[in-house]
């Protein structure tokens, strides 16, 4: 994961020994076609 | 906007100065990397040293770089960041290729010795006889081997030497631990020639 | 652009302080109060993985995915909560609630007075960012999460972050605030407070008593908005976007009517904003940030977060922010650096000042 946020939870998952749920149960689904433009700066969180 | 991961870092990708610098830390020692850049040395040490790593970082690129790399990095200039720290907070302050471009090299020298119990410290040697020869027969600006740049490509830069520095600690009452001296990345044993023969130094400094 | 959803969401309520009243920091108490929320993704086997999403001023629980089904209700932060996204909801539990005193199915000032059988107005007691806080401590109970990995949030949602890290820090372990500050400057009360004057102005409101009448204060709060919406952006936006161009003509009228691009958008706005949101809500809610001062009670911000030195914070500001200018952030670093916890701090470069952070409705 190339970002900011994303790249902190990660770090939290590690350090913090967090167990991620086995799967997810749920396929991503797509959105609709305007579901949410993406700023840059969601871009740079996201 | 496209980012690229920084690469992974281990002792065949560090940058040599870098690795002189990692060996002189101890395992599991608290560092706070001053100018921590890319990150590649908190990485470094985190991974193989389990060291419990910060950095303070001016650069967006830095700082975006250092937590992708899963590191702790503030951004902001190195004066403020340490200015924050309580006393004794870490074992090791380090302040790597930076020197030449400080303000006030003999307050951030003892700001790093009051939040740190000890400092690294690695410059680029302008003492070394390329850079005289350069001067003596070009009659132009000397250029570090380790630090390529020419003077108008930085906004301010300090030429100094292995003895300069080692002679500002002692005005300044600081301490020299160790010193480390490289040769093109190599680490070479110089004796008393060594401002003349080393192209970089590492000096580990304590309160005099 | 095709994106990642948490696809389609409901909003749930949860209901306390039935036999006991909640009692707020004004000394003041109020039973019983429901919260709206929205939950995506799982919760893990040791309830480790939750991450708590704030909202700011005018948010509501609907943060992600499509509500009830509709693609026209997107979540307010569907740009990072999502599988894959930066809150991956293939990972975290992430919960949203609305803040008591807001209008999104929270208890606020237009839910209806037991006691009375009429909306609150006027009488709904005056509440701040801790007791938003502590109602979201009531419902974390309830879902029987102990400690959260991490709260999140922008704004008047960074200061609820900052609440939770400063008050109640055995329950967090990490905290993103974002674009705001620790506390409420004499600029962000003068702004609140001209667009409060500008509610009570209008005859409509009727000292908050509108709620049975056929108007409501629409005018008064329209207003309002359109001073947050100032506020929002920085000069430069305002250049860039709008610029001095006229809407819909070609030269000056010399007349009243909506002339320049930048008026046409805070009308629009304005206007937009009266039928979705409680001009009574926006009172209480920009009062609670007026009183947000967290180097209160000692007058030191790194004594208030003395026992917060384990939590990771992330503090992100933005460098065309005037509202929450980066000093704010840089100002909370310093505290927290010197309170022992480990920060990452980073100076976003924008030009679009909060909008940047306005994603949607965000504010």
């Amino acid at each position: 994961m190339t970002n900011l946020i994303g790249s902190f939870l990660e770090r939290l998952v590690r350090e913090e020994g967090i167990r991620i749920p086995p799967a997810s149960t749920t396929p991503p689904r797509y959105g609709a076609e305007d579901g949410g433009k993406r700023t840059k700066l969601a871009e740079l969180l996201a | 906007m496209t980012v690229q991961l920084p690469a992974p870092v281990d002792g065949a990708t560090l940058r040599p100065d870098l690795l002189a610098i990692a060996a002189i830390v101890p395992n599991g020692a608290k560092v706070l990397d001053l100018g921590c850049g890319d990150g590649a040395l908190l990485e470094y040490l985190v991974r193989n040293k389990q060291v419990k790593g910060r950095g303070i970082e001016i650069s967006e690129l830095g700082v975006l770089a250092c937590v992708r790399r899963g590191l702790s990095v503030r951004q902001g200039n190195l004066q403020e960041g340490l200015a924050d720290y309580p006393d004794a907070s870490f074992d090791f302050v380090i302040l790597s290729q930076t020197l030449p471009f400080l303000n006030d090299p003999a307050m951030i020298l003892q700001e790093m010795l009051r939040v740190g119990v000890r400092a690294i410290v690695s410059f680029s040697n302008w003492g070394h006889w390329r850079c005289r020869l350069q001067f003596l027969f070009s009659g132009r600006s000397p250029v570090a081997a380790d630090l390529p740049q020419q003077w108008y490509e930085s906004p301010r830069r300090q030429l100094l030497t292995v003895t300069d520095f080692a002679l500002f600690c002692d005005q300044i009452g600081i301490h020299i631990e160790q010193q480390t001296y490289l040769v093109h990345g190599r680490r070479v044993h110089t004796g008393r020639f060594r401002n003349l023969l080393s192209t970089s130094a590492v000096f580990e400094l304590a309160k005099g | 652009m095709h994106h990642y959803t948490v696809g389609n969401v409901t909003t749930e309520y949860f209901t306390f302080a039935e036999d006991e009243p909640f009692c707020l920091e004004s000394g003041a108490s109020i039973g019983p109060v429901t919260l709206a929320y929205e939950t995506y993704g799982q919760l893990n086997a040791d309830r480790s993985n939750t991450i708590l999403i704030s909202h700011a001023l005018s948010g509501s629980a609907h943060a992600a995915g499509f509500l009830d089904g509709d693609v026209e209700k997107v979540g307010w932060w569907d740009d990072c909560i999502g599988p894959g996204k930066a809150f991956d909801t293939n990972r975290f539990f992430v919960i949203c609630s609305n803040v008591v005193g807001s209008c999104y199915g929270s208890t606020g000032p237009a839910s209806v007075d037991a006691t009375t059988g009429k909306p609150f107005g006027l009488s709904f007691p005056v509440v701040t960012v801790g007791d938003m806080v502590r109602a979201q401590e009531k419902l974390l109970d309830y879902l029987g999460i102990d400690r959260i990995l991490c709260v999140a949030g922008g704004s008047m949602g960074g200061m609820q972050v900052l609440e939770w890290a400063a008050h109640h820090p055995a329950r967090v372990r990490a905290a993103i605030p974002i674009a705001t500050t620790a506390v409420h400057s004499p600029m962000l009360i003068a702004f609140s407070e001209v667009g409060r004057q500008a509610i009570y102005a209008d005859p409509a409101w009727n000292h908050g008593a509108y709620y049975d009448k056929p108007n409501k204060p629409d005018a008064g709060l329209a207003v309002a908005r359109m001073v947050g919406h100032i506020t929002y952006l920085s000069e430069e936006s305002m250049h860039l976007k709008f610029g001095r161009r006229l809407q819909g003509m070609e030269k000056y009228g010399y007349e009243f009517e909506t002339e320049f691009e930048i008026e046409s958008y805070l009308k629009y706005n304005g206007l937009k904003f009266t039928r979705r949101f409680d001009a009574n809500s926006y009172l209480y809610v920009t009062k609670a940030m007026d009183y947000f001062d967290l180097t209160q009670p000692t007058g030191s911000l790194a004594a208030t977060f003395a026992d917060a030195s384990h939590v990771k914070f992330l503090v992100v500001s933005f460098t065309s922010d005037w509202l929450y200018p980066s000093y704010h952030s840089k100002r909370l670093v310093s505290a927290l650096t010197a309170a022992g916890a480990d920060v990452t701090y980073l100076d976003v470069k924008s030009s679009w000042g909060m909008m940047h952070f306005c994603w949607r409705s965000i504010r």
